[in-house]
């Protein structure tokens, strides 16, 4: 079965998963997280447009306190 | 004290403050009150659970709504200069501000910047728009890069990451203050009591970004009330002029010769 990453987790894979169906899939409100996909920025506007690849690594960031 | 600004943004306080590794929200939100600081640090982690951080953001933000405050996120964590743009364009999307605290660290032991990454980094950041304010050494030619390629402020720092050393080489920062006249200097890292801020402020420093002082004090709210107070103390006498040093001894009572003459 065909996987990607996220946040280092394997997950199954599955034809025409995109970006923002995947967060909605974990119940994220859109604006609770940004996105990157292998590295690069997938800003909000383009998480409907942006295909999730088998292999890809999809990474969710929120926000925390810092220094 | 004298206000100033940072990129375009007129400040009071000169005070920075980090929101890190408080004992309570509440505990945070009254630190940040005590300090008077307008400009709060804010970082970014990769999230699986749905757990949120125990309320920590929550107060932050609330605090600045109340205080009209200011966010400056920061891109702890990244080793290249790809790393800390991905991740700064994300904080712009998170946090809507187009200011971020940029760190590309090069050493794990003292997590000194890397000077080239940083001036790479930034370089780019700018170029998208940022308000790039980036954490690097007292090395005067990698502060020149940072200005070249469009940093408007610096943040030298003076002693490794929560080491709480205070200024290890205040000659390093007074010849930044020489050969920089007119930057933005902000000292960041490496302070560790109130009396470390206000050197900094007397060298003419304009601002103090501190984290772990204040958290990890006994009690981070009065820390906080202690930095704010000796960061304008020491603004304050860097602007009154202190004083030059003399190597011997000068009388300052004026008087006339010897006031008795005992045979």
């Amino acid at each position: 079965m065909s996987e990607f990453t996220l946040n280092h987790e394997p997950r199954p894979w599955r034809e025409g998963l995109t970006v923002a169906a995947l967060l909605a899939e974990q119940g994220r409100a859109a604006d609770a997280v940004a996105t990157a996909l292998n590295g690069a920025f997938v800003p909000r506007a383009r998480r409907d447009t942006t295909l999730i690849q088998p292999g890809d690594e999809l990474t969710l960031i929120q926000p925390i306190t810092g220094g | 004290m004298s206000s100033w600004t940072l990129y375009g943004r007129p400040l009071t306080s000169r005070f920075l403050l980090g929101t890190a590794g408080y004992p309570s929200p509440d505990i945070l939100r009254q630190a940040i009150h005590a300090s008077g600081a307008q400009v709060l640090t804010v970082g970014l982690k990769r999230t699986l659970a749905a757990a949120g951080d125990n309320g920590f953001v929550a107060a932050i933000r609330e605090t600045l709504k109340a205080t009209g405050g200011q966010l400056l996120p920061n891109t702890a964590g990244c080793r290249t200069a790809q790393e800390a743009v991905t991740l700064a364009q994300m904080a712009r999307e998170l946090y809507d501000t187009t200011w971020i605290k940029l760190e590309v660290v090069g050493d794990e032991y003292t997590l000194q910047p890397d000077p080239w990454e940083l001036v790479s980094a930034a370089e780019r950041l700018v170029k998208d728009g940022f308000d790039v304010f980036p954490y690097c050494t007292d090395d005067l030619v990698t502060c020149r890069r940072l200005l070249d390629v469009g940093c408007q402020v610096l943040m030298p720092w003076g002693a490794p990451i929560g080491s709480g050393q205070g200024l290890l080489n205040p000659f390093a920062l007074r010849t930044l203050r020489e050969r920089l006249p007119g930057v933005p200097l902000i000292v960041d890292a490496g302070i560790g009591a109130p009396s470390h801020a206000a050197q900094a402020m007397e060298l003419g420093l304009e601002g103090v970004l501190l984290n772990s002082a204040v958290a990890q004090a006994g009690d981070p709210i009065r820390m906080a009330a202690a930095f704010g107070q000796a960061i304008a103390a020491g603004r304050l006498g860097y602007e009154a002029g202190v004083m030059a040093k003399q190597d011997m001894a000068v009388a300052s009572t004026p008087v006339g010769g010897r006031p008795f003459l005992i045979p």
